[in-house]
């Protein structure tokens, strides 16, 4: 239930209240939580707390970790925008592939849906393709309509699935780096003309790729899986997997691995830890499904991506509960401790606020 | 003597230049409490604002402070790092306290996109970490090995980002999880949805004055859509963080945009247009929000089982990709803006006394989540 909101009525949220525990009294030993859903205004005691506890420890290093559920990196989830919130209408839309090479056009899809999903007609509308920095002229730089006629990458002609192609020309080089920002202007029957935004990776391929050379073994507890890769260019590398069970179905480990390599061929570990596939109880052979190959550039926050590949390998077979079940321990580090008792840091500008 | 083809040429120029976004300032660290003894150092990680050098809306704050201002309540001029870093214990019958040093990261998250942003404070935090300047962020060039970082808003997308890429070898200098207050972390339907809301034609637009101060066209909020941010958890750049990350996330349900209806607090003024907001970007009761994040956006999992999620609301939100851990620490009254200044410690109590202990045991006011920062986070 939602009732209409106003400038001088703020609370739009409203549900149905729950039973408001007695409030406890500040520093005694009955404590409780706020009660969420209440819509009475809280008395001070109410919210002071035992405060909860934090997370534990992760028991998986960094780069190895349980999955539920596995994903194509190629992809993204689309956006999903209110048009008309009274009438629970609202636009679905995203670009088709998330990663996209040069000669392949961008490809946006858009849907116009009401409340109960149906598809509906959109007058008019057109996608716009801009730089990062570029985000805010609206209704600026290269652009395509969006079409329901079956040309181009649209599917299938009036079948109220809209779709944008554009493939970026000479003029447009100075949008393959990393993310395109992409925006959404559509004229719908009885509300007018909307705009909404989404990204796309316009990218070069990294210096180098995934060839194919693929090799596996249990050490030290652990399941190792040694990806090829050709490197054309010396650089940062990273290669991402993830292990389902022999079905291709049941996803069990995500693994990424980033290391420094020079020019020729090498192998990038991929390590799905031992508890992970331990506690998992799956036997192998296992396949690692979504392979890919990313060049890093962190001093700029980006990378390039390269080609998913699907299915990349297969293991050969293993028992799960031959694998160590036992938590990562983190190395000790043997870094020196610096603190601000540290001779190094006493005739350092003191903080901005004494205490 | 300037053609007049060129003169129109120039102002065309001139114009487009207006349009822009102004150059983006360089990072900087500033020290803002001292007392940390070993280990004892939280650095502080703002969201969508401009703290950065060029500081354009550091929360209504300029050079003058420095980026401390995005922590900082405009009314009472009081900074919530002050409670986040005093921790009480009860000792031999008497309360003690412990400090923590408490640096905060000024950068621009408001003319860069949030993976742009990221390489800032990455390097800054390296630079923190190895007492060293190359990010320009440490000309003192303070140093800590260790420290725990805080986060507010879209600084935990930034947070995820660096720890989940393993970049700048920030994560051997983390203690413990990440304590991330009212989190960005799948991103946020506001920065799609609200990009042409000026062609809103509803009560939306009586909103936009306010939006402005939120700027939602800029390359940060724009960067910040759902489809962005877990199409790079996709791809292992989000949501894979080996370290934990702890997150405040709202209540939900009646008033949670606006402090559970409480308005006897400081800095109110935009309460009303965070209430409305929820309505123009399409409010579910599955998907409550503290005024500008739904709980889908802060509170992001892949084992909401396992994860501390409660099992009586809607809270956690299954996303396949994140796969690091994401715990569902505590659900706060605050409302998005007063989560980052503790707008009712500093009207209600003053700078002291919000943590504290007894015999009974040691509190914090979930209202303030600073106060629980401290006494529960560290």
């Amino acid at each position: 239930m939602r009732r209409e909101p106003t400038a001088d009525a703020p609370v739009v949220v409203t549900r149905a209240p729950v039973a408001v525990a007695p409030p406890p009294i500040a520093g005694s030993s009955s404590v409780a939580s706020p009660s969420p859903g209440t819509s009475a205004e809280p008395s001070d005691e109410e919210s002071i707390v035992a405060p909860a506890a934090v997370a534990p420890e992760s028991p998986y290093p960094p780069g190895s970790q349980p999955l539920t559920e596995g994903s194509d990196p190629a992809t993204a989830p689309p956006e999903d925008d209110p048009v008309d919130p009274d009438s629970g209408m609202h636009v679905v839309f995203g670009p088709r592939w998330d990663v996209v090479h040069p000669p392949d056009p961008i490809v946006i899809d858009v849907q116009l849906l009401d409340k109960a999903g149906k598809r509906l007609r959109i007058r008019d509308g057109r996608v716009f393709f801009r730089t990062e920095r570029d985000t805010n002229r609206s209704g600026a730089g290269a652009h395509v309509a969006i079409v329901d006629d079956g040309t181009g990458a649209d599917r299938v002609k009036n079948d109220l699935s809209y779709t944008a192609t554009f493939a970026p020309g000479e003029a447009d080089r100075a949008l393959l780096d990393f993310r395109v920002f992409v925006e959404l202007e559509l004229t719908i029957d009885g509300t007018g003309q909307r705009r909404y935004v989404t990204w796309v990776e316009y990218t070069p391929k990294p210096h180098g790729y995934l060839d194919g050379r693929y090799a596996d073994a249990a050490i030290a507890g652990s399941l190792i899986v040694q990806a090829g890769v050709t490197i054309t260019a010396g650089g940062r590398f990273k290669v991402i997997g993830s292990l389902y069970a022999a079905d291709k179905t049941t996803a069990i480990a995500f693994a990424q691995t980033a290391v420094e390599l020079g020019v020729g061929a090498h192998e990038i570990p991929l390590m799905f830890f031992g508890k992970i596939l331990h506690d998992r109880g799956i036997d192998g052979p296992y396949v690692v499904r979504y392979a890919m190959l990313f060049e890093e550039f962190p001093e700029r926050g980006v990378y390039w991506p390269g080609v998913t590949v699907d299915t990349a390998y297969t293991t050969g077979p293993y028992r799960a509960a031959a694998f160590a079940p036992d938590a990562f321990v983190a190395p000790a580090t043997t870094e020196p401790a610096v603190t601000a008792q540290s001779p190094s840091q006493r005739d350092k500008p003191p903080p901005l606020f004494k205490r | 003597m300037m053609s007049k083809l060129a003169f129109c040429i120039s102002l065309v120029i001139a114009l487009i230049a207006i349009e822009r976004p102004a150059a983006a300032g360089g990072p900087q660290l500033q020290y803002v409490w001292g007392g940390g003894v070993g280990s004892n150092v939280a650095v502080f990680i703002h969201g969508k604002a401009d703290c950065s050098t060029s500081m354009s809306d550091c929360n209504s704050h300029d050079a003058t402070t420095g980026p401390v201002g995005y922590w900082t309540n405009n009314s009472t001029n009081q900074n919530m790092l002050y409670e986040a870093t005093n921790k009480y214990a009860w000792v031999n019958g008497a309360q003690t306290v412990t400090y923590y040093d408490a640096f905060v990261i000024g950068y621009d998250l408001r003319n860069k996109s949030f993976w742009d942003a990221a390489s800032d404070v990455g390097a800054c935090l390296a630079d923190l970490g190895a007492g060293t300047n190359a990010s320009g962020c440490n000309p003192n060039l303070y140093q800590r090995t260790s420290y725990h970082l805080v986060t507010h808003s879209a600084g935990a997308t930034v947070v995820d980002r660096i720890l989940s890429a393993n970049w700048y070898g920030v994560n051997a200098h983390v203690v413990g999880g990440v304590l991330s207050i009212a989190p960005a972390l799948a991103g946020s339907r506001a920065s799609s949805a609200l990009y042409g809301v000026d062609g809103y034609s509803n009560f939306c637009t009586s909103l936009v004055s306010w939006l402005a101060g939120w700027a939602i066209k800029d390359p940060a909020a724009a960067s910040l859509t759902r489809g962005a941010v877990i199409g790079e958890a996709n791809k292992g750049y989000a949501g894979r963080s080996p370290r934990a990350f702890n997150k405040v996330t709202t209540t939900g349900g009646g008033g949670s945009a606006n402090n559970q209806n409480s308005t006897s607090v400081n800095e109110h003024d935009n309460d009303s247009a965070m209430g409305a907001l929820a309505s123009c970007l399409g409010y579910s009761s599955n998907d409550d929000m503290d005024g500008l994040l739904y709980w889908s956006d802060s509170d992001p999992t892949n084992n909401t089982a396992a994860n501390n999620c409660p099992g009586g609301d809607h809270s956690c939100h299954y996303y396949s990709q994140f796969t690091g851990s994401y715990w569902h620490w505590f659900e706060s009254w605050a409302n998005h803006s007063h989560s980052r200044d503790d707008a009712y410690t500093t009207i209600d109590r003053g700078q002291n006394g919000v943590n504290y202990c007894n015999s009974s045991g040691c509190f914090c006011d979930y209202r303030a989540p600073g106060s629980c920062i401290a006494q529960g986070g560290f």
